[in-house]
């Protein structure tokens, strides 16, 4: 029997499914329904047990040829050129922090960008199409269970680094970096709702995603100063949240800055956040549009 | 049309390995087909090959200031590093592209619902890997010429071109090897399903011990060891050699050796572990699952 949960009063099916649709007004984004959506990939992420195994190794896989490729050209874990243009002579620390910052950053890219794919493929799209939420809701479900796995894995990176190379950081510096952190990934979360706009046009989500993969990665501050880049590539980087994220989560770890000295990282990044979901939201908006007129939202 | 029950059973009955080698040179166009139809996917084919060099040659400029390092020197036969990891990454593109597109070639199938109709064609399921290996040699190898015609135009990248031909042997017999390795792929997805993650850490394996950008003495002495099984190794080592210190290289031609020989155990391994899982999963009939 149907009831509304409020009222305990019993309802016919049809009665039960309007006064439901009225209690849950469309709004820009249903949190309880994003809450369960996270719910449900989380589930359906540990149906595959070995995935958390393996990612929570893969990272230092990707880290580990930057290590040795350091190694070869410096002849040592620390370079006086490397030195002189981030600041930090021993280049593992530094690589360390940007593979654990940057974590989030592809997790953002390929997880929550290329949710509605996986969903097509999986033959659900539609289905979760017609949910009475709105459609951000579902990838800000997605954002939500791919910060638990992603935060599994970095912490696994992180531990794995310590263990190997024997880094040192600063303890005072846990709040300053989750904060940072935080802040990143929000306005990443932003980034996401428009990147899925565009598979949603686009389709082919491979080749989407690994332009914009590396076109980030290569902006980013991940393994070198913003300084290396051409000077004309340099404004580009400065509007990505990732390079104040890890610039700022360096000092924090590796110079034992404090908040004080991060409030202009903090505060340029909450701009950004503004910047990326209002962006974001109007982006996937636009697409979402396009494609539904068009007729191709379930067209591979 | 009506097709008579005479012309349906001749087609069955064709066979043979120009009838299979047909089928996988068609596959491979199927999948030129379905690639260039997606927009993006021709502009990204162009630039990606060069777009993922230059975080590795920026980390190289950061660590050294110019393109040369004296460290490198000590350990190998060259200290431009510039051109030992130019060469090293082309290399591993196409280590990539194999990996990943033929690996990967079932569960794309899956995903797009046509893994099924693909397992009732009359032919060999190892033809169907084949098709994709070709498409993906074709990819790799456009990607590689890419990245080496832009590495010499915008860097003066040098290269000692009487090596070129030994080291296209090391690419050919890599890649031969490599087929070994991209059947084991397919067991995997065949049998784990939402494999892309398993392929993930191999490959990922695989390019750690196939040192892109730098000499095997690097590593920690068991992973040396390891390195030494893997073909993409010896691979890597000759390509450089040959188009670096030219065809007579001692050192080159004992890789080369070692690859032919590595060739052979992982073929035969790969091709076993195909068969039994292909049987295995049939049986089970899980082939749709996910």
């Amino acid at each position: 029997m149907v009831t509304l949960q409020s009222t305990n009063i019993p309802l016919s099916v049809a009665d039960g499914e309007a006064a439901l649709l009225k209690v849950a007004p469309a709004r820009v984004i249903d949190f309880s329904a994003a809450l369960t959506i996270a719910r449900n990939s989380l589930r359906v992420s540990l149906r595959y047990p070995a995935n958390f195994i393996i990612w929570g190794v893969m990272p230092i896989l990707w880290l580990l040829p930057f290590v040795f490729t350091g190694i070869a050209f410096s002849g040592g874990i620390t370079s006086a050129q490397f030195g002189g243009q981030t600041g930090y002579a021993n280049f593992i620390p530094y690589l360390a922090l940007g593979w654990v910052v940057f974590s989030y950053v592809d997790s953002a890219i390929w997880g929550v960008g290329n949710t509605l794919r996986w969903y097509q493929f999986a033959g659900v799209l539609e289905p979760m199409f017609l949910i009475p939420a709105p459609r951000l809701s579902i990838l800000l479900g997605a954002a939500m269970a791919e910060l638990v796995t992603t935060s599994m894995s970095t912490i696994i990176l992180f531990g794995l680094s310590v263990l190997i190379f024997n880094l040192q950081f600063a303890l005072t510096a846990v709040l300053p970096i989750l904060l940072l952190l935080f802040l990143m990934i929000v306005a990443f979360t932003g980034f996401a709702f428009a990147f899925s706009g565009l598979i949603l046009v686009f389709k082919d989500p491979s080749v989407l995603t690994q332009f914009v993969h590396v076109v980030i990665y290569t902006l980013t501050p991940v393994n070198y100063s913003v300084s290396v880049l051409p000077s004309w590539v340099q404004p580009l980087s400065l509007i990505l949240p990732s390079t104040f994220a890890i610039i700022g989560i360096r000092e924090a770890a590796l110079a034992a800055a404090g908040i004080a000295l991060l409030w202009g990282d903090v505060m340029i990044l909450l701009l950004l956040v503004v910047i990326f979901w209002i962006t974001g939201i109007l982006v996937f908006r636009l697409a979402e549009w396009h494609t539904r007129k068009k007729g191709k939202m379930g067209a591979f | 049309m009506s097709v008579s029950f005479e012309n349906q059973s001749s087609l069955l009955s064709r066979s043979g390995w120009r009838y299979e080698l047909s089928a996988a040179w068609r596959l491979a166009i199927k999948q030129w087909k379905v690639e260039l139809s997606y927009p993006l996917s021709l502009l990204y084919f162009i630039v990606s090959p060069f777009l993922w060099l230059i975080p590795l040659l920026l980390f190289g400029y950061a660590l050294t200031g110019s393109t040369t390092s004296s460290a490198l020197g000590q350990l190998t036969y060259t200290s431009d590093w510039f051109t030992y990891s130019a060469l090293g990454f082309c290399f591993v593109s196409i280590i990539d592209s194999s990996l990943w597109g033929t690996g990967m070639a079932f569960r794309r199938e899956q995903w797009v619902g046509t893994l099924e109709s693909l397992y009732a064609t009359p032919v060999g399921r190892v033809t169907i890997l084949f098709g994709s290996s070709i498409h993906n040699i074709q990819h790799g190898g456009l990607g590689v010429l890419l990245q080496l015609g832009a590495a010499s135009l915008l860097f003066g990248l040098q290269l000692n071109l009487v090596g070129l031909l030994p080291a296209l042997l090391a690419v050919g017999l890599m890649l031969l090897g490599l087929q070994g390795v991209v059947l084991f792929f397919a067991c995997v997805v065949l049998v784990a399903r939402r494999a892309w993650m398993a392929v993930e850490a191999l490959v990922s394996t695989i390019k750690l011990l196939t040192p892109m950008s730098y000499p095997l003495v690097v590593l920690p002495y068991s992973l040396q060891v390891i390195a030494q099984g893997v073909p993409t190794y010896h691979g890597l080592e000759s390509f450089r050699q040959f188009l670096l210190l030219g065809p007579f290289s001692p050192s080159a031609w004992i890789s080369i050796g070692l690859l032919l020989i590595l060739d052979v155990i992982v073929l035969l391994f790969g091709w076993v572990l195909f068969r039994v899982s292909d049987t295995y999963v049939r049986n089970r009939a899980s082939l749709a699952k996910f």
